[in-house]
Order: structure tokens, then C-alpha cells, then sequence
């Protein structure tokens, strides 16, 4: 299958096109603009040799990305006006009030307002550097090699925000992770047909799944949408003792019923098999049934995969109400391309039970260290996309048909209606667990875009407005 | 009028007739002129509050709002005062209650508007003689008073409580479903709870069953009722074999009968598609568009009030008004089980054809985000939506009426946002509660009392639980 022809791919920042499976490490630099003029040409150096765009090659050690945040591009001299046709999400960032109700964040900010311990603001730094690579060293060399190349006009933070992949690509909660994603038509191996997204529900400047292509934001005659997407940042601390912890709690300290409870929250056992009705124990790892789809209308009832498990929320695909077709349209408008690491290391052994264990890389397991996931995501319209799949599908207490539940797993704190229930259907009546509280925290996060190659040039060639 | 010499007037007798549909919509327009514009807004500032306290008071009443709604083009012809109320009673009744209860306060917000109210007349009155009939109506949970939906909340949450007790103590996955079902309704009735319903709810009379009957058989002699003619299909489909086989049959005169007036009718909307200018959409003010949003997913549920302007021709306009018509038609025999067109988040959605039909308005109380509700109606319930806002001017342009073209989804959502009007006093009895809850509450209690079930039932049953 190969790409739609008119597909400028080799236009398009390397990440929308690749998840750099063999580069498991990844350093962020959040960056400000010290001088505008300087900052231009620096970039107008980075862009020209540094930033990756098209498919990477398969020897490839380390890759470089950038995007810029709506303070970047007003920094860099884009008027106002042209930043808003970038859309309300981005031009507001991801902490103004109305986004961060709409994410299920706000909590989390009162807390971190009184802490003072917010760890970062997308709206407050200009842009982010991405830089991966074969290992951490090769990535923090990388990313040090950018910054030379993009200059004194770009000044760095202090934070120091990286990722890096753990054994079995599991995530810290111990559940592999990354196994349903969208793919743009043409791009890779073959994908199941609902899996399938047109280049324009991921890329800015064509068609989408409806074949209209969305207005691209435009500023004194150029399209500087054109090959670019959206980049979405969270940093979501995950504290995985409160985590199993918790399931223990709710499995009266069985860890085999915990794994199982836990798994019915996730929506598949942490090797990554699909739950089902009958089976307690988690299945032997079946590499064939990993990406086979799930066919919820298999399940109408959430009997294996509950209706409010974590999967399930993510991705309805033909699961929302009773047409299956209606559904799969309805749901593949809202698919978003996830490039997330995880970062921080394992969590030590005896924070989990056996089956879900996470094993220790060269950096051991301390107890202490803060671990998470650096989710990012790629998308033609942040409130189209990430920002309905937050709050339609995660944080909605009403999905499917429930009463009061939110998202198990990832939802935020203090949403409406969410008296932190969780429901297992079962025969000849449901399971209902209650106290179930998310263990994951947004630490920080960011609305970026990550544009194609012609509008980075024109963005850095361009002289500044008054 | 004196506002109190209301209340000590004996309330009139109360109607005994209980029509096939209900809940009821009523609203009152009123125009503002420009002169009066500043009046009225700070009237609404001061007495939202109040008014806000005394209609939670007022029994039978499911949503109500009160806004100024701007008119589509502005200076045309002025905004405009609009109150609706959904509720259970007759609509006499329900203005003396509403009288009851916020009268005085009524009546200071219309003043500007309404003089003193000279003559004796009261502010029910008053409103009556504004009343604006709409033109469609869709209810979500056709028949169900609030009081039935509060005490259907209660019994699925007393039964939350006993199936955790009956799990605890031992049931089994042998247990049979049908002994659980009974066990529980026997534990329902023993407690005595005049806050739990006791029974299921009453049917229809015969009356209103012939009533409703007589109404299917006017919907099936609209000429043009083929454009439904999917729909009718779908309905038909979900129907138990023999009756689904039955009434295809039986459906073969009436697709005979509205073949030809249905074909003219898409032929004449093709033509109009193809000779009409493609209306430039108006995108919404950034700042009025911030202030929408921030009102907005502050709550379960959510209110959308909007006002548009209609094509200019009289056919089109025309046209409009049997779409209308014909919406009713659908929505009274074919989207009466919770889903308008698969849309299963509407509680009441209510058009009005008003201002000699060059203005549209849409009133609809739903569950969860603008975001999700407008997907919705481009996704699963674009063949009702498209006809109608097709006839609005700055809608992009339709294919054969239901088919949309290239961009149609956000040019549509920019036109919903530039002509809708935020609320400032938006009410719902049963805020906590998705449309999906309720229906599912209902059939609970009406499972509940049937008297027995095989084991399959019954299982069904429990997994409504």
C-alpha cells in the first residue's frame, strides 16, 4: 500500500511517521527565545541540517524534532491573528481554565498552585526539542549538538525532562504498552482496516477520513500548516505502589484476583491480552492475538472488556451505541498518533505483584525516584482529537451508559458526577468496586506544533512585525 | 396585576387528561427594541437568582431557561425575550404553578416590556398571549414525569445497595437471575418507601392509544413522508420477525403512495442546491466564542439556545416548514425510544419557525460536551440535522437534501457557534442523569414488577443492574 501521491512525506517532521521503535531513549528541551533575530537564523542552521523530516533511515541512531508552542510563534513574530487560526486549544494552551476543566486537570493545578511544585507549562516556554536516540547518551548528545546549530538566540531550561523506553515496552503499572494505533494509509506494514486514518486526520493540509481537507492556519499568503501536526505533551506521574496498592485493597490482598481486577480496569492482562469473560489467570503471551481487533460488538455488554475499561474508553471503535458502522465512523474521527516514553525507572520489585513486574534496566529500581509516562500525541486538531478523547471518553462518568464512573486508570480528579466506581459485568450480576481512585498526576504538558519543512523555513526567514 | 393578589385566588381545577406524549414544551417570545435592550439585560441580572430558587420549586418541571436571544442579523428586526419551560402538566397548570411560584419576579423582569400589566392581567396570562408554538419537539423519555424519573433514580440505587448485600452474602454464578430478580423486588416492596415507585408505571389509556394510533396514520398520509422512508425501514427492522415481515407489507402502498410527491419533493430541493449562491458562513466573534466555551462542561448536562436566520426564498422557507413537520413526524413514532437518529443524548430538543418563518430557533437541553454533541450530529444523527440546517443561510450547501459536501463539518460548527445565545438562567430537575441513565432506570423498574420471567429475561434483566 503505498501513500496517497499526493503526499509530501518527506515534508513531514520524522515522528509522524515513525515511532522510532529501535531509539528508546528521548530528551526534551524546552526552549525561550533570548533573542528573536538570532533565534530565526539559529533555527533557519537547525532546519537546514538537524531537523529530521521524511522516514528515517533503518540505521539511524538519533533523530531531531521541533515544534513550537503559541508563545514561539508569537516570538518568533507571528502576529495574533495568525496564531489564533491555529485553532482556540493551541492558541489558549493546555492550562487556561476551560482546557484544563476540559482535561480533568484543574485539580491537579490547585494542588500544584499551593505546592508550587509545577513542574513545567507548554505556555510558558517558545518551543520544544525533541531529540531521540539509540540510547540516553546518544539522545543528550543529540539534543546538545541542536542546540548548538539553533544557537545563543535559544535559551534552555533548567528542566531536564527525558523518556526512555523499559523492558518488554512496558509501561510503569507494568502493562505493555502502545499496541493500538492508528495508521496513516500507505505508511508501513498492513494495519486492521478501522486502524487505518487518511494522512489529513494526522497531518495538516489533506483530505481526512470525511475527504474534506480542514483549513490550514495561513499567514501573509503562506500555508504554514501545510505537513505540520499537532504535538501534545503530558508528563503523568504514575505512583505505582498507591496503584497496586489500591487493587490489592480491592482484591482483599489476593494478588492474583488484584492482577485480575486490575486488568478488567485496563482492559487487557499486562502482557497485553485482550481480557475475556472466563479466564481469572492471565493467558500465555499470543503474539497473533496482540493486534487483532477487538470487536466489541462481540462483547455488547462489557463481559470480557468492561464498557468503562481503560482501552475500551480510549477506543470505542464500533462499541458506541447500536449502529457498529455509525460507530466506527464516529470514533475514527477522534484517533490520535501516540509517541509517549516512558521515564524514570522501574519501580523496585516488591511494588508489584509477581505477574505485572516491570524489570529493572541499568538503572535499578529505586523506591523514590518520580516515574511516569511522557505521553505525546499527534493530531490534525487537538480539540477534535486529544482534547474529545479526554473528555468524551475518559473523564465522562456517562460513558456507555454508565452512572458514575470515570476512566480507572488515567481519569482526573474531582470530575463531575464521578463517585469512583468501577463496574465488572458478570453473570448473573455485575461486580461494582468502589473507591477507585487514577494514580496518575499530570506533571506538566504542552499544546505544540510541529510544523513540515517549507513553514519552519518561512518562520525562520521571515523578518519580525512591528 | 398586583403580584400578590395572585395568591389568593383559588387555583383553577386541574386537567385529568393525559395525552400519548408528554412531557410539554412552552415558550413565550417577546420583543426587545433596541431601546429596551440595556433594561432588560440588567433585569436579568438581578432577578435570575430568584427566579433561579423558586422554579426548583415548581413541581413537574424538567428544564427551564430564560435568555435574550439576539437577533440572527442584527438590526433586522430585534432580539428577543425568550422563556421555555418543559414540564408535566397541562399548560394552564403549569403557568399558574410557575405563577406560584416566581410570579413577582416575572413580572418585574417583563416590565420594561409588558407595561404594568394593566387591566388585572396576570403574568400567566400574559405569557400565554405570547406563546410560540414550536414546531418540533423531541423528548427523550416520552412519558416519564419527573416524578417517575427521581423515584426510578431512587429504586436503581436502593437496588445498588441490595445486590452488593445479596453478592456478599453469597449469591453464586448458579445463582439463578430469576430468584435474584424476585428477591429483590420482594425486599423493594417491604420497605415500604413512598419515595420508591410500587409498582410499574400505568400504560396508556385506550384513548390515548387510539390517539397515538390516529397520529401514524396522519404521519403516513404526508405525500411526502418517503423521505422518512430509511428511517421507516430501520424501525420496521427492529421489530420481531413476524411483525417486521407484517409490516413491510404493509408498507408497500404506502412507498407506492409517496413515491412520486417524495421524488419531486428531492428533485426540487437538487434544484435549489444547484441555483442557490453558497451563502459565505459567518464565523463566530473569538471573543463572544470564549465566553460560550467557558460557561460550557461545568456540568452533566448542557444547554444549546440558538437562532438562525432561513434561506431567503419562500419555498425554501417553505420547505422548511413541512422538514419541521416532518421531523415531528419521526420524532413522534420513530426516535421515541431515547435516540433521535442514534443521537441517544438529548433530553428535549425543541425548533421553532418563528418571525414569518425567516428565523430558526433551536433549544436543546443534552448530556455532556458541545464537542461531542455537535460530532454527534454530523456522525450518527446527520440524516435529521442536515435537512434543517440546510435551510439556514450561511449552512453550507446540501446534496439531495441529507448528503453533505467537502467542508460541510466546519463550516457547520462555525455557523452553530456564531448564531448560538448563552442562558443565564438554564434549569434541570434531574441535572445528574444522562438520558441513557433514565431509560435504563426505566426499564429496571418496569423489569422489576413484571411478574415472572424465564431464566434469559431475567439474566437480561440483572444486567441492567
Amino acid at each position: 500500500m503505498a501513500f496517497p501521491s499526493n503526499f509530501e512525506h518527506g515534508h513531514v517532521q520524522s515522528m509522524v511517521l515513525s515511532g522510532f521503535a529501535q531509539m528508546p531513549a528521548a530528551r526534551y528541551v524546552l526552549l525561550d527565545v533570548a533573542d528573536a533575530s538570532a533565534a530565526r537564523a539559529g533555527l533557519a542552521t537547525a532546519t537546514a541540517d538537524g531537523i529530521n523530516f521524511g522516514l528515517p533511515s533503518r540505521d539511524a541512531v538519533c533523530v531531531a524534532q521541533f515544534a513550537l508552542s503559541s508563545v514561539g510563534l508569537l516570538a518568533l513574530g507571528l502576529p495574533d491573528e495568525a496564531v489564533r487560526a491555529f485553532g482556540v486549544p493551541f492558541h489558549q494552551g493546555m492550562f487556561a481554565e476551560h482546557r484544563a476543566r476540559i482535561l480533568g486537570d484543574r485539580q491537579h493545578m490547585e494542588t500544584f498552585r499551593a505546592a508550587g511544585d509545577f513542574e513545567w507549562r507548554g505556555d510558558r516556554s517558545a518551543a520544544v526539542l525533541v531529540s531521540f536516540g539509540v540510547d540516553r547518551a546518544t539522545a543528550d548528545q543529540h539534543a546538545e549538538q541542536i542546540l548548538g546549530r539553533l544557537g545563543a538566540g535559544w535559551r534552555a531550561s533548567d528542566t531536564r525532562l527525558e523518556g526512555m523506553a523499559l523492558p518488554e515496552s512496558k509501561e510503569h503499572f507494568g502493562w505493555r504498552d502502545g499496541l493500538a494505533q492508528p495508521r496513516i494509509r500507505g505508511l508501513g506494514r498492513s494495519a486492521a482496516l478501522q486502524d487505518l486514518v487518511e494522512p489529513g486526520e494526522i497531518v495538516l493540509g489533506y483530505p481526512d477520513n470525511t475527504g474534506a481537507v480542514a483549513a490550514t492556519p495561513a499567514f501573509d499568503g503562506r500555508d504554514l500548516g501545510k505537513n505540520g501536526s499537532y504535538l501534545v505533551l503530558r508528563q503523568l506521574e504514575q505512583d505505582v505502589r498507591a496503584f497496586w496498592n489500591e487493587w490489592l485493597g480491592h482484591a482483599d490482598g489476593d494478588p492474583e484476583v488484584a492482577v485480575w481486577l486490575a486488568s478488567k480496569a485496563v482492559g487487557r492482562w499486562p502482557n497485553g491480552m485482550p481480557v475475556t469473560e472466563r479466564a481469572r489467570k492471565m493467558p500465555p503471551l499470543d503474539p497473533t492475538r496482540l493486534t487483532q481487533p477487538l470487536f466489541y460488538r462481540s462483547d455488547p455488554e462489557g463481559h470480557g472488556c468492561p464498557l468503562g475499561a481503560h482501552v475500551r474508553r480510549a477506543n470505542p471503535r464500533d462499541g458506541l451505541g447500536s449502529d457498529p458502522e455509525a460507530s466506527f465512523n464516529s470514533s475514527a474521527r477522534h484517533r490520535i498518533l501516540r509517541r509517549g516514553r516512558p521515564y524514570g525507572p522501574a519501580a523496585p520489585p516488591d511494588f508489584y505483584p509477581e505477574a505485572a513486574r516491570v524489570r529493572a534496566d541499568e538503572r535499578g529500581a529505586p523506591a523514590d525516584e518520580p516515574r511516569g509516562m511522557m505521553f505525546a500525541c499527534l493530531c490534525a486538531d487537538i480539540g477534535r482529537q486529544f482534547e474529545f478523547v479526554q473528555q468524551t471518553w475518559l473523564n465522562n462518568t456517562k460513558h456507555a451508559g454508565l452512572y458514575f464512573e470515570a476512566d480507572p486508570i488515567a481519569d482526573g480528579e474531582d470530575l463531575m458526577g464521578d463517585r469512583h466506581e468501577f463496574t465488572i459485568p458478570e453473570r448473573p450480576i455485575r461486580r461494582r468496586l468502589y473507591g477507585v481512585h487514577s494514580h496518575v498526576r499530570t506533571r506538566g504538558g504542552g499544546y505544540y506544533f510541529l510544523p513540515g519543512r517549507e513553514a519552519l523555513g518561512w518562520l525562520a526567514a521571515r523578518k519580525l512585525t512591528s | 396585576m398586583s403580584p400578590s393578589s395572585q395568591h389568593v385566588m383559588s387555583p383553577p381545577p386541574r386537567s385529568k387528561i393525559r395525552k400519548w406524549r408528554s412531557p410539554y414544551s412552552f415558550t413565550a417570545l417577546v420583543p426587545v427594541d433596541a431601546d429596551w435592550m440595556e433594561a432588560i439585560r440588567q433585569r436579568i441580572v438581578e432577578e435570575v437568582p430568584g427566579i433561579a430558587d423558586g422554579v426548583a420549586k415548581v413541581e413537574g418541571l424538567h428544564s427551564f431557561r430564560v435568555l435574550l436571544v439576539p437577533d440572527p442579523e442584527e438590526g433586522a428586526e430585534g432580539a428577543q425575550l425568550l422563556l421555555n419551560a418543559v414540564h408535566d402538566e397541562p399548560v394552564a397548570d403549569f403557568l399558574w404553578d410557575l405563577e406560584t411560584a416566581v410570579g413577582p419576579a416575572l413580572v418585574r423582569l417583563y416590565e420594561p416590556l409588558s407595561g404594568s400589566l394593566k387591566d388585572g392581567q396576570s403574568i400567566r396570562s400574559w405569557l400565554a398571549d405570547h406563546r410560540q408554538r414550536e414546531a418540533t419537539v423531541h423528548i427523550g423519555l416520552v412519558g416519564r414525569t419527573v416524578e417517575d424519573i427521581r423515584q426510578e433514580r431512587r429504586l436503581r440505587e436502593v437496588l445498588q445497595g441490595l445486590v452488593d448485600e445479596g453478592r456478599a452474602a453469597g449469591w453464586t454464578e448458579s445463582t439463578p437471575a430469576e430468584s435474584i430478580r424476585v428477591s429483590l423486588r420482594d425486599r423493594v416492596l417491604a420497605l415500604d418507601d413512598p419515595s420508591l415507585p410500587a409498582g410499574p408505571r400505568p400504560g396508556l389509556s385506550l384513548v390515548a392509544k387510539l390517539s397515538k394510533a390516529v397520529s401514524m396514520l396522519g404521519a403516513l398520509a404526508n405525500p411526502t413522508s418517503g423521505l422518512l422512508a430509511p428511517d421507516v425501514l430501520k424501525w420496521v427492522g427492529q421489530k420481531p420477525a413476524m411483525t417486521k415481515w407484517s409490516l413491510r407489507v404493509l408498507l408497500v402502498p404506502w412507498g407506492l403512495y409517496t413515491l412520486v410527491p417524495t421524488s419531486l419533493w428531492l428533485l426540487a430541493v437538487r434544484l435549489l442546491e444547484l441555483t442557490e449562491p453558497d451563502d459565505a458562513t459567518p464565523e463566530p466573534d473569538p471573543q463572544a466564542l470564549l465566553e460560550l466555551m467557558e460557561n460550557e462542561n461545568e456540568r452533566l448536562m448542557n444547554e444549546l439556545t440558538m437562532c438562525l436566520p432561513v434561506r431567503g426564498s419562500w419555498i425554501r422557507r417553505w420547505m422548511l416548514h413541512r422538514v419541521l413537520v416532518g421531523a415531528q413526524q419521526g420524532s413522534n413514532h420513530l426516535w421515541d425510544q431515547g435516540l433521535l437518529e442514534g443521537i441517544g443524548t438529548i433530553h428535549f430538543a425543541r425548533f421553532l419557525h418563528t418571525n414569518g418563518r425567516s428565523r430558526m430557533m433551536f433549544l436543546s437541553d443534552y448530556d455532556g460536551s458541545w464537542d461531542r454533541y455537535l460530532t454527534d450530529f454530523l456522525t450518527l444523527g446527520d440524516r435529521a440535522v442536515v435537512p434543517i440546517w440546510g435551510s439556514c443561510r450561511g449552512c453550507p450547501k446540501t446534496r439531495w437534501m441529507f448528503g453533505t459536501t467537502a467542508g460541510f463539518a466546519r463550516r457547520f460548527l462555525a455557523l452553530t457557534r456564531r448564531y448560538q445565545a448563552p442562558a443565564p438562567l438554564w434549569y434541570s430537575a434531574v441535572p445528574d442523569l444522562s438520558v441513557s441513565n433514565m431509560l435504563n432506570n426505566a426499564r429496571i423498574r418496569e423489569g422489576l414488577f413484571v411478574a415472572s420471567m424465564d431464566e434469559a429475561r431475567a439474566r437480561e434483566w440483572c444486567a441492567w443492574l
